[in-house]
């Protein structure tokens, strides 16, 4: 929003409620409603497009054995789903992520808070920290193996694991981050460090908190699956490396599929709670 | 030497800046951004600084508000040395610190809040000094959607609705258009008259038309590093005459001859001070503008 709009704003306030005005919010809304249609007419169009060229291809000159086809997987996820294979399966992973997702966030956040509050402190273990943050996580599996067995112990904490580094780095640096003119006008009026962080700190580390949220969310279903994939008797991680041994690509593809419908959900519940929680943030509501 | 501000304060002054010098250090490079400023300023009384950009002025406010310690010299606030933040100040700094996840009430409510005001009455005070900027219906808008002198606006109320003793303001209305200006240079004319406690405002501004508007006395600041170069009294505009409004005051052959004074000073401190080839105050002032401090 430009200076002038805003300031045009100010002399016109009553304008809003009289005809004209009305007559200029439907338009615009009218128009707005359009655009999105288009848009989303578009991106059927685009998967309506992909799928039938595969569908196409494994008809004729491409082997169904080995990329499998839409109407193929189509049918097993309706099989799997009506037998309640796919449901039971789906509800260990969601588990074993959402478990380890919120004890990730749990820890990453409140590490990230605390050390930002102690600039010697992040001082020195900022090399540690980043050294962490870039190790491939994977390869603690067979370590969490040992130490934690097979079971659904060992999955929960892999998916903490992918998660806790990033979620801990975003609200470290967020925390950070914060606005020195912002504190200081707080520190004027006579508020005390406590009230300064519950004010200033949390809030303005909330939207790198929320980013941290959204991109590790996929990373605890990563870690999750994985953990299934090294050693597990249920789950997506199972079905897949389950039909993978059977040379059956059709319940490969139907476990992934799964899986991706399930994370885009749960991105749009992050969002759309980022949305709510940080209304007066236009990058996040914009989303 | 002090140059001495008010006549009429017989009680020692409420702020005491003693010799203070201040120099930056920055990647390897020291920039002096005050050199050796002393003045006081009596309580009741308003202080206007003006200057061209980069000459210290905010340097100095922040180090009457103690978010700053000068390095040669001491600032003094009712007789005591100002060593960490000066809770007794309200500062309207230059660039707004409104909390953007805050809706303009609770912005405005936020320093009651801290003073742990009952809440009901925390949002009425609140909803009030609104209205004395006139922002009654944009309570529950968040700061990034009002222009920039909307913000200032909104500032200015959460300033004065915890009725600080000393008000810093760093070119408050420098972004509004005339006519607000104008208004709120009455509104704070008015505020300045009917507080029951006097109030202290140290002002920032480059506007000499609004320094000779709102000061009792005004201090040109001017050269590289700045020094205070030409200090004007004002009591011949007293108060009394204030109240028949800005634009009158405006009108008065004093206000013209005062305006004309500052500005021959500021002319004469950037002619002598600044030979360089051209125009040497426009060529300094942008390079200046972006580093400074909040
Ligand atoms: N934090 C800082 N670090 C280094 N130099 C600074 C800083 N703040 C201000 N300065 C320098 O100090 C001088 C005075 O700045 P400032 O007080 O902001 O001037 P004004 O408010 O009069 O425009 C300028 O030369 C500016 O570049
Ligand atoms: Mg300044």
């Amino acid at each position: 929003m430009t200076l002038q709009n805003a300031d045009v704003h100010v002399w016109s306030g009553q304008e809003a409620e009289d005809a004209s005005g009305a007559a200029l919010l439907a338009q615009e809304k009218a128009g707005r409603r359009r655009k999105r249609g288009q848009i989303i007419a578009s991106r059927l169009l685009v998967l309506v497009a992909i799928l039938g060229a595969w569908e196409i291809s494994s008809r004729t000159f491409v082997d169904p054995f080995a990329a499998s086809m839409p109407s193929l997987i189509f049918d097993r996820f309706l099989e799997w789903l009506t037998d309640g294979f796919l449901l039971g399966n789906l509800a260990v992973t969601l588990m074993e992520s959402v478990v380890g997702f919120a004890i990730g966030a749990v820890i990453g956040i409140s590490l990230g808070l605390a050390l930002s509050f102690n600039d010697a402190a992040s001082k020195v273990c900022a090399p540690y920290i980043n050294a962490l943050y870039a190790l491939p996580k994977v390869t603690l599996g067979p370590l969490f193996v040992i130490w934690f067995g097979i079971a659904i112990k060992m999955k929960i904490v892999m998916a903490a694991v992918f998660v806790v580094f990033l979620i801990f780095y975003n609200t470290w640096s967020g925390a950070r981050d914060v606005d020195q003119g912002l504190v200081d006008s707080l520190r004027l009026m006579n508020a005390n460090k406590r009230e300064i962080a519950r004010k200033v700190v949390l809030p303005s580390a909330l939207v790198w908190v929320f980013n941290g949220l959204r991109v590790s969310f996929p990373l605890a279903l990563m870690g999750a699956t994985i953990g299934e994939i090294i050693a597990s008797k249920r789950g997506i991680g199972f079905i897949v490396t389950d039909s993978a041994a059977q040379f059956d690509t059709t319940g490969v593809f139907t476990a992934i599929f799964t899986l991706m419908f399930v994370a885009v959900a749960v991105d749009r519940i992050i969002v759309l709670t980022q949305a709510h929680a940080l209304k007066w943030d236009e990058a996040s509501s914009a989303l | 030497m002090t140059e001495n501000v008010s006549s009429t304060a017989p009680q020692p002054p409420l702020i005491e800046v003693d010799h203070v010098s201040k120099t930056y250090v920055r990647d390897g490079q020291l920039t002096v951004a005050v050199d050796d400023a002393n003045f006081s300023v009596p309580a009741g009384s308003v202080l206007a600084l003006v200057g061209p950009s980069g000459c210290g002025k905010t340097t100095l406010l922040n180090m009457i508000a103690g978010l700053l310690q000068p390095t040669k010299g001491s600032v003094r606030y009712a007789g005591s040395e100002v060593t960490s933040v000066n809770c007794g100040a309200g500062y309207m700094t230059q660039h707004d610190t409104l909390l953007p996840w805050r809706r303009v009430l609770a912005n405005v409510s936020l320093p009651l809040e801290i003073q742990g005001l009952d809440r009901r009455v925390m949002l009425d005070r609140a909803a009030d000094a609104l209205r004395e900027v006139g922002l009654q219906g944009f309570e529950r808008h968040f700061p990034n959607q009002l222009s920039g002198g909307m913000r200032k606006r909104v500032q200015l109320a959460r300033t004065l609705v915890y009725s600080p003793e000393t008000l810093l303001m760093d070119e408050p209305f420098g972004s509004l258009d005339a006519i607000l200006k104008i208004n709120l240079q009455q509104d704070l004319l008015r505020l300045l008259a009917k507080r029951e406690r006097d109030l202290t405002v140290v002002l920032v501004t480059h506007d000499l038309e609004e320094a000779v508007t709102l000061a009792d006395t005004v201090l040109v600041m001017a050269g590289r590093p700045a020094r205070v170069v030409h200090v004007e009294q004002l009591e011949d505009l007293d108060r009394r005459t204030r109240d028949e409004g800005v634009v009158a005051l405006r009108r008065l052959p004093e206000f013209s001859l005062h305006v004309e004074r500052l500005w021959q000073s500021l002319e004469a401190a950037s002619g002598s001070a600044q030979p360089r080839d051209g125009d040497g105050r426009s060529a300094a002032a942008p390079a200046l503008e972006s580093g400074r401090a909040r």
